[in-house]
């Protein structure tokens, strides 16, 4: 009889193999394609392969699953891609005029950024990734907390200082 | 790093101070380091956001997936009883849409799309936005064919090819060559082999490497070296053209208009601007000449910077 907590074809057991793993191969593919769309959408098509073939996929092998249908659809687009461009007549484009400022945006950056979150104290964590990441207004955050306006405001700076300081201790810098 | 710094990093990550300001407080090195932070912070939001709705989507298939197991029997009766009508009916429709069409083929293309089209002859025709060809569906000798607007050619070789326009014709043997028929401009460049140009009374032969401009009747030649034009790669390029024709130029691409009366039009533009992005567009052809411009809805307003 299989153990019922890993079941991949139950949806509820589906949906906490998403949570834990779908950022991480959110993170793969966007540092890959450079392109949120491209990702949403190939994002979406891994996992639904992966329900398809729920009850042929083995739980403790779900994340290199993942990982290796993920790797070769980034493949087969970019072979796609090659294809179309040669059916159109068109070559590569030679330069490219993309903002500079989105090649400042480097994968390691991007961690460091998660970990220096990660280090805050959980109150203070709670209030900055309400306001930095879910982007809530203040008074949202207020009422969700059972604290005053003034209150969230301060505890948000000290997680912002904090925050920059963790930073730059995993930067190395002084 | 200075620890009155990080207080204007709270500020200005919160909104309360500007850009600006923040880059007069602090070195640039510092500023640039914050931008980073800020860009990254946007970006996990954008990720986590993206993620949440990536299951929503993928909540919903797996239940559509689950609906369709069951349904699956039935609507394969579903199917054969509705479709089979639809597609004779299609079938019929298209038939007589193709016997009773005219001798000729017609292709427009709109604002911001550019088509690549194979002739009669397998000669290849990239047509450029706003533009329009017409030919014969079938070509015994003579290689006609009308165009309004932008296209680049690369003709099989054989019998004369004729492009036709209201500013003059081209023709040409086998070679590879652009056309720009707009109101007030007229321009062909050959890429490769001989190109014929006559407009008005005036008669050119143009070799690989050379062209002719025509903008209101004042006629000059053009000397690059190219080995396709660049508007067929995503980019329209400009070499000392008055402003007004890459405007007109723009228009062809994105659809919006321009507010031009606090500007000079005649300046002179060398440069390129990306036919799939409006606002690295804008940027690049406005910010060199000192130009500021604002976005409002489909207007945008132009005007020189102080």
């Amino acid at each position: 009889m299989k153990n019922k907590l890993k079941d991949i074809c139950n949806k509820l057991v589906f949906k906490k193999i998403y949570d834990k793993y779908a950022d991480e191969i959110q993170n793969y593919l966007f540092f890959r394609f450079r392109d949120l769309t491209t990702c949403e959408d190939v994002l979406q098509e891994v996992f639904l392969k992966l329900w398809k073939n729920c009850d042929k996929v083995n739980y403790d092998k779900v994340r290199s699953y993942l990982f290796t249908a993920a790797k070769n659809t980034f493949i087969d687009i970019k072979k796609h891609e090659k294809i179309v461009r040669e059916y159109q007549k068109k070559p590569v484009a030679d330069r490219t005029n993309e903002n500079p400022e989105f090649l400042l945006i480097e994968e390691e950056f991007k961690q460091q950024v998660e970990k220096a979150i990660n280090a805050l104290s959980e109150k203070q964590k709670e209030v900055f990734v309400m306001r930095k990441i879910e982007k809530l207004k203040y008074k949202q955050i207020a009422e969700k907390l059972g604290i005053s306006e003034k209150a969230v405001e301060k505890r948000l700076k000290m997680a912002t200082d904090n925050f920059l300081n963790a930073l730059e201790k995993f930067q190395g810098r002084d | 790093m200075e620890h009155k710094y990080k207080t204007y990093f709270f500020d200005w990550i919160e909104g309360k101070i500007s850009d600006k300001d923040l880059k007069k407080q602090i070195p640039y090195e510092t500023y640039l380091y914050f931008l980073k932070i800020k860009k990254n912070l946007d970006l996990i939001s954008d990720l986590e956001q993206s993620k949440k709705e990536t299951w929503e989507t993928i909540s919903s298939q797996i239940d559509s997936l689950a609906k369709a197991k069951t349904q699956a029997r039935k609507s394969i009766s579903l199917l054969t009883k509705i479709a089979v009508p639809i597609a004779a009916m299609l079938l019929i429709f298209i038939g007589i849409k193709y016997f009773s069409n005219s001798r000729f083929t017609e292709i427009i293309t709109q604002t911001g799309e550019q088509k690549t089209i194979v002739l009669p002859d397998e000669s290849i025709v990239i047509l450029g936005p706003q533009s329009e060809i017409r030919f014969k569906k079938k070509w015994n000798r003579k290689r006609e064919i009308f165009l309004k607007g932008t296209a680049f050619f690369k003709v099989q070789k054989g019998n004369t090819f004729k492009v036709i326009t209201s500013q003059g014709n081209v023709s040409v043997l086998g070679t590879q060559f652009d056309v720009f028929a707009q109101k007030y401009l007229f321009k062909t460049f050959c890429y490769q082999g001989k190109v014929r140009v006559e407009t008005g009374k005036q008669k050119f032969i143009l070799t690989p490497g050379k062209g002719i401009l025509k903008i209101d009747n004042h006629i000059k030649k053009i000397e690059k070296t190219s080995a396709q034009p660049s508007w067929t790669k995503g980019v329209s390029s400009f070499d000392d053209v008055p402003l007004q024709m890459v405007i007109n130029e723009m228009k062809r691409y994105y659809p919006i208009d321009f507010q031009t009366n606090n500007i000079n039009l005649n300046q002179k533009f060398s440069g390129s601007f990306e036919q799939h992005n409006l606002q690295l567009a804008l940027q690049s052809v406005f910010k060199p000449l000192r130009i500021k411009y604002i976005i409002k809805g489909n207007q945008v307003i132009l005007t020189n910077e102080k």
